[in-house]
């Protein structure tokens, strides 16, 4: 009877000792969230359109590639202007092109406003995208201001 | 990146499917699904350019 007890109380202990522990990391959770703002998912939309990013998922930042003229060229070049980045590849079977079509009919839309975007195209087959390869994909699309980048 | 050959031939390369849109000061101001029309796409860079001096 005696030993039985002992063990009974040691479970509890051990029991709250448990309960304890949880709310200790709960606490120490709250604290994290708490230091690092909270953040929740920043929320991009636009109209009927709505993308939520993950917090703490950076989207942009500084890049260096190589255009399709074999130039180097870094985001400051393209500071004080929009960037309409896209991501493919020229053997993209369908959507690469599909998109870069709506792309260009969308800026024609835009009629001189659109000078002021510069609508990127970053290759993520950089080993066979080569710049030459790049600009001749890119003359099928062409637009009044169209630019392209080949990542390197 | 490696590039894997499905059954076609073509070679595959996994890619993001959004449109970034991003300001003059180079941060993100619209993500767009890429199977946006262009309608909705010239009308997001429309608001877009148009909102901000």
């Amino acid at each position: 009877m005696r030993t039985e007890s002992t063990t009974i109380r040691m479970l509890r202990r051990v029991r709250w000792a448990a309960v304890g522990l949880i709310v200790l990391l709960a606490i120490g959770l709250a604290v994290l969230e708490f230091r690092s703002g909270g953040e929740p998912a920043t929320e991009v939309s636009t109209g009927t359109i709505s993308v939520s990013v993950p917090a703490g998922v950076a989207i942009g930042g500084p890049f260096h590639l190589i255009d399709d003229k074999g130039r180097n060229v870094t985001d400051l070049e393209y500071r004080g202007r929009w960037m309409l980045v896209f991501f493919g590849y020229t053997n993209c079977p369908d959507e690469c092109p599909l998109t870069l079509q709506k792309m260009a009919a969308a800026l024609s839309k835009l009629g001189p406003l659109a000078d002021q975007v510069a609508p990127l195209f970053i290759t993520v087959d950089p080993a066979r995208d080569t710049p030459a390869r790049l600009a001749s994909y890119l003359e099928n699309f062409r637009s009044a201001n169209w630019r392209s980048d080949g990542q390197r | 990146m490696p590039a894997e050959h499905e059954q076609s031939g073509a070679d595959v390369v996994s890619h993001s499917t959004f449109l970034y849109l991003m300001n003059p000061a180079g941060q993100l101001d619209a993500l767009l699904p890429s199977d946006v029309d262009a309608e909705k796409l010239a009308a997001t860079l429309r608001a877009s350019l148009t909102a901000k001096p």
